[in-house]
């Protein structure tokens, strides 16, 4: 049997070190990835809560005026029910998305995980080589466009959840006590306003992220086309030219 | 694990390779190896020492045939050698081209840099 250098051992196991940092990069794009095929149920739950929070307010405040009219109501409760029926599907939305996200890289982190354990070196010579890098790249740009997407779709329904909360205090707190009422554009935009200020680190999250998934895309374009050279050679021989 | 015996000549090894071997798939070897089949191997014969091919062909996880048309490609290149009982051994070329082979990867992939998502 011929033994292993010690240095050979340890360029075995450094392969194996990067090999499965690579691998984690890619489960994260996969994550993004989910997000990109997240945003559509996510805005189409947003919208159906939103479509509902609507109903829910004309709903009540048709049966208030129409069927049990009490002068003293102040809407209170139509605009809470609003408020409750948005926010949950909000949440619900995020929770859905995120379920999708936990799951998307599951499976074939378990796979090459195993496959670096028992395999090492060659193992990871094995994930390389079969790799299917034009998917890759794509899964790279459209788990972008994912991640810039549902962060926009996220934003907004924050934003919607915001404009409803503050159309309750204006017409409760404002129009009752102070008698004051301010306009609906207004209301939109001290909301939206609000929902920038407070969802800064997202945006700058995001934003970073974004440039992450770029500057990995150049990176592995460029090692992909390295790696195709690589092949078996005997000690004194050279590599073919690409 | 024993190997010992004299080695074949080389178109003694040939027959023994290509016995009730597909020839396609010892040809599409010569072509283009896959470089994991080889790493796979060179891994189990480095880790086991002299194996049979057919336990070769089991602790490799590969067909029989498929491994038949590789071990004539690494016999070729003198990365393994087959003793007349069938035993397969690695060379010492075959252990340093392994290594070249993962320090060459190494190499490439020790400057990727890995973006880091939070």
């Amino acid at each position: 049997m011929i033994a292993n250098s010690s240095s050979s051992l340890e360029d075995e196991r450094e392969l194996s070190a990067k090999v499965e940092q690579l691998m984690i990069s890619l489960d994260e794009v996969k994550k993004y990835k989910a997000l990109a095929g997240g945003v559509v149920d996510f805005t189409a739950i947003i919208l159906l809560s939103a479509i509902g929070a609507i109903f829910v307010f004309i709903g009540q405040n048709l049966y208030e005026t129409y069927v049990s009219y009490n002068p003293n109501n102040i809407g209170f409760p139509s605009f809470l029910v609003a408020v409750i029926v948005f926010g949950a599907g909000l949440v619900a939305g995020l929770l859905w998305v995120d379920r999708r996200v936990r799951w998307a890289a599951k499976p074939s982190r378990e796979q090459w995980k195993a496959q670096l354990e028992k395999e090492g070196a060659a193992g990871a010579i094995g994930i390389l080589s079969k790799l299917d890098w034009s998917e890759v790249f794509e899964g790279i740009r459209y788990s972008k466009l994912g991640f810039v997407m549902y962060g926009v779709v996220k934003i907004i329904g924050y934003w919607i959840l915001a404009f409803i909360l503050l159309f309750f205090l204006d017409g409760i707190i404002l129009d009752d006590f102070v008698h004051e009422l301010v306009s609906l554009p207004v209301v939109g935009l001290v909301s939206l306003i609000l929902v920038l200020i407070l969802s800064t680190r997202d945006l700058q999250k995001r934003y970073n992220q974004s440039w992450a998934l770029d500057s990995l895309l150049w990176e592995l374009r460029w090692f992909e086309s390295e790696f195709r050279r690589a092949e078996f050679v005997r000690p004194g021989e050279e590599r073919s030219p690409q | 694990m024993s190997s010992g015996g004299q080695n074949l000549s080389d178109p003694e090894k040939k027959d023994r390779l290509n016995s009730g071997n597909d020839s396609r798939e010892a040809k599409s070897t010569k072509e283009k190896p896959d470089l994991y089949v080889i790493a796979r191997i060179i891994a189990v014969l480095k880790e086991k020492g002299s194996l049979n091919r057919t336990t070769l062909a089991t602790s490799t996880g590969l067909a029989y045939n498929r491994l038949i048309g590789y071990l004539e490609w690494m016999d070729e290149r003198q990365f393994i050698k087959i003793n007349e009982d069938g035993y397969v051994t690695l060379t010492q070329a075959g252990m340093e081209t392994y290594e070249k082979l993962v320090r060459w990867i190494l190499r490439y992939v020790g400057k990727v840099k890995f973006p880091r998502f939070s």
